[in-house]
C-alpha cells in the first residue's frame, strides 16, 4: 500500500522507498513472528525451566521476564524489534533532512485555505514531553527545528506508514474511520456541529470526523507547532476543513460548552495520569449538556501477569514510559471525577486492534484493544 | 537529528556494544535490500525495452503486482537471514518430546 499524495508528504527516491519498505518488513517480521513467537517459547519452555529451577511457576512481570532472560530467541526476537524501531526513524529522517527546506516552504504556501491554523510561539512544552522521545522517535513529536518547520509531523506522517507496514490506511487514517463510524452507528442520532480532536498531530484521526460530519465545524489542537503546521497544510491539500491550534488540550482557549463532541485517538497512553486528569476536566469544560467525550486510547486489559508482560512491549523497549500508568487508571472512575455522571459512561468493549486488519499476516495474540470509552455531559 | 531523548537503550544480549552491532547489521540488510531491488528495477526497465539510466530508475512506477513480489523477497530474505533465530523457536514448537532443547541447552547470556 502506498500513501495518498498531498501538499506536504515526503517525496521518496527510488533507494529511500526500498530503505523504508525494509524497515516495514522487519516490523513485520517482529510483530507478526518474532513477538507471537516470544510467547511460544515462554509456554513450551520457559515457564517450565523456570519452575524447576524456583519451585514455583513465574508469578510477576519480572518473573515472566526473567523466566524468557536465558532464551537466544527471546533477547533477539526483541533486539530485532528495537532495531527496526530506531532504523525506522534514521531511515525516514535522513529522507527527510535533505527536503525539508522544500517541505517547510510547501507547508506555508496555502491560499484559499477552507480550514485555519493559529500557532502560539509562547506556549510552553511541559517537561513530561521533554524527558523522553516517545517510540524512540528523535525530537518527539515537537521539537522545532528553525522557523516554519514541519520536520516531526512529516518524520511521523512517514514512520507511522512503515511501522504498520501501511496498515493504517493510505493517509493512516484506518484508527480514525473506525472509531468515528463506531460512534455514528451506536448513537444515530447525534449529530455533532462542533467537534475538537485532541492530540490531533498530522490529523490521521481529525479528517475522518469531518468527513463523516460533514456540517459540523471540525477543531484540532495539538502542543507541537511543526504538527499543527503540517496538519492544517495537508488538510488544506486533502480538501478538509479543519482548525487546527497550537495548545495543550489540558489548558484550551475555547470558550466554556462550545463543543458537541471532544475526542482523542491514541493520545492517552502517552501522557502522564494528572496530564490525562486534566484533558478530561478540560473536555467536560468544553462540553455542553448532552455533549460527549469519546476517545480510543484505553490500554488492553491484561487478565495476568503473564498477559501484562506479553502487552506490554512498547513500554519497556520503545520508550512508552506512560502506557504503564493508563493501564492502571480507572477511566469510568476518572469520568466521574472530571464531572461526568456515572451512569453516562459507555464502552464498546474489547475489539481487535484496527490496524492489524489491514496488514497481511495473522492476527497476532497481542493485537486486542481495550476499545472505545465514552460518557456524556449531563 | 538522529539520537532519541529518554531511558538509555535497554539491554539485549548482556553486551551494549553487541546491541550496537546488531543495529549496524540492520542498517546493512537494509542497504542490500535496497541494492537487490535497483538491480530488480534494471531488469524491468530492460524487460520493457528501456535503458536503466539514473532518471529512468528515479521515474520507474512500479506496478502494485511487483510492489507485493518485493514484499515477499524481503520476507523471504529476513528468514533466511535470521535462520539460526527462527532454529530457537522451531524447537520450542515441536512440543515436548526428546527433540526439545532443555533449558541446559539453550545457549546462555553467558555462550552468547
Amino acid at each position: 500500500m502506498t500513501q495518498t499524495r498531498h501538499a506536504v508528504l515526503p517525496e521518496q527516491t527510488h533507494d529511500e522507498a526500498s530503505r523504508e519498505a525494509f524497515c516495514g518488513s522487519m516490523r513485520k517480521l517482529f510483530t507478526e513472528q518474532l513477538w507471537p513467537g516470544v510467547r511460544d517459547v515462554y509456554e513450551a519452555q520457559a515457564r517450565a525451566a523456570f519452575e524447576r529451577r524456583t519451585g514455583h511457576a513465574p508469578a510477576n512481570v519480572r518473573e515472566v521476564r526473567e523466566s524468557l532472560e536465558p532464551s537466544f530467541f527471546y533477547r533477539t526476537a526483541n533486539l530485532i524489534g528495537r532495531s527496526a524501531q530506531e532504523l525506522l526513524w534514521d531511515t525516514v529522517g535522513e529522507s527527510i533532512e535533505r527536503q525539508i527546506d522544500d517541505l517547510n516552504a510547501r507547508a506555508a504556501d496555502i491560499h484559499d485555505a477552507k480550514g485555519s491554523m493559529r500557532l502560539d510561539p509562547d506556549l510552553a512544552v511541559p517537561r513530561y514531553m521533554d524527558m523522553v522521545d516517545i517510540h524512540v522517535m528523535p525530537g518527539n513529536f515537537h521539537t522545532e527545528l528553525g522557523e516554519g518547520d514541519v520536520f516531526a509531523a512529516a518524520l511521523y506522517d512517514r514512520g507511522v506508514h512503515h511501522f504498520a507496514y501501511g496498515g493504517m490506511g493510505p493517509e493512516n487514517e484506518f484508527l480514525g474511520i473506525a472509531m468515528s463510524n463506531w460512534l455514528k452507528a451506536n448513537f444515530p442520532d447525534f449529530a455533532p456541529k462542533r467537534i475538537l480532536d485532541m492530540g490531533a498531530g498530522p490529523g490521521f484521526s481529525t479528517l475522518p470526523w469531518k468527513r463523516l460530519y460533514p456540517n459540523a465545524e471540525v477543531f484540532g489542537v495539538d502542543i507541537s507547532a511543526p504538527m499543527v503546521r503540517y496538519a492544517h497544510a495537508r488538510a488544506e491539500s486533502l480538501g478538509v476543513a479543519v482548525h487546527y491550534s497550537q495548545q495543550d488540550a489540558a489548558h484550551t482557549d475555547f470558550a466554556d460548552e462550545s463543543f458537541d463532541l471532544v475526542t482523542s485517538c491514541l493520545l492517552t497512553h502517552e501522557n502522564p495520569v494528572p496530564q490525562i486528569r486534566a484533558m478530561f476536566a478540560e473536555s467536560h469544560r468544553l462540553l455542553r449538556a448532552g455533549g460527549m467525550m469519546f476517545i480510543d486510547g484505553a490500554h488492553p486489559p491484561a487478565a495476568n501477569h503473564e498477559d501484562e508482560f506479553f502487552t506490554t512491549w512498547f513500554n519497556y523497549n520503545a520508550n512508552e514510559p506512560f502506557a504503564v500508568g493508563l493501564r492502571k487508571l480507572d477511566l469510568e472512575e476518572a469520568f466521574v471525577t472530571a464531572g461526568f455522571p456515572a451512569e453516562n459512561y459507555f464502552t464498546s468493549g474489547a475489539r481487535e486492534a484496527v490496524y492489524l486488519k489491514g496488514m497481511a499476516g495473522h492476527k497476532t495474540r497481542s493485537s486486542a484493544s481495550a476499545g472505545y470509552r465514552g460518557t456524556i455531559k449531563a | 537529528m538522529r539520537a532519541a531523548r529518554g531511558p538509555k537503550r535497554p539491554d539485549y544480549m548482556g553486551n551494549p556494544d553487541l546491541d550496537r552491532f546488531m543495529m549496524m547489521f540492520s542498517a546493512l540488510m537494509s542497504e542490500v535490500s535496497a541494492l537487490r531491488e535497483r538491480l530488480d528495477t534494471h531488469e524491468l526497465l530492460a524487460v520493457a525495452g528501456k535503458v536503466a539510466t539514473p532518471e529512468a530508475i528515479e521515474e520507474f512506477a512500479i506496478s502494485p503486482a511487483d510492489m507485493a513480489r518485493r514484499s515477499a523477497l524481503r520476507d523471504a530474505y529476513l528468514k533466511r537471514i535470521f535462520r539460526v533465530v527462527f532454529e530457537d523457536l522451531e524447537r520450542a514448537e515441536r512440543g515436548p518430546d526428546g527433540s526439545i532443547a532443555g533449558p541446559e541447552e539453550t545457549p546462555t547470556r553467558d555462550s552468547a
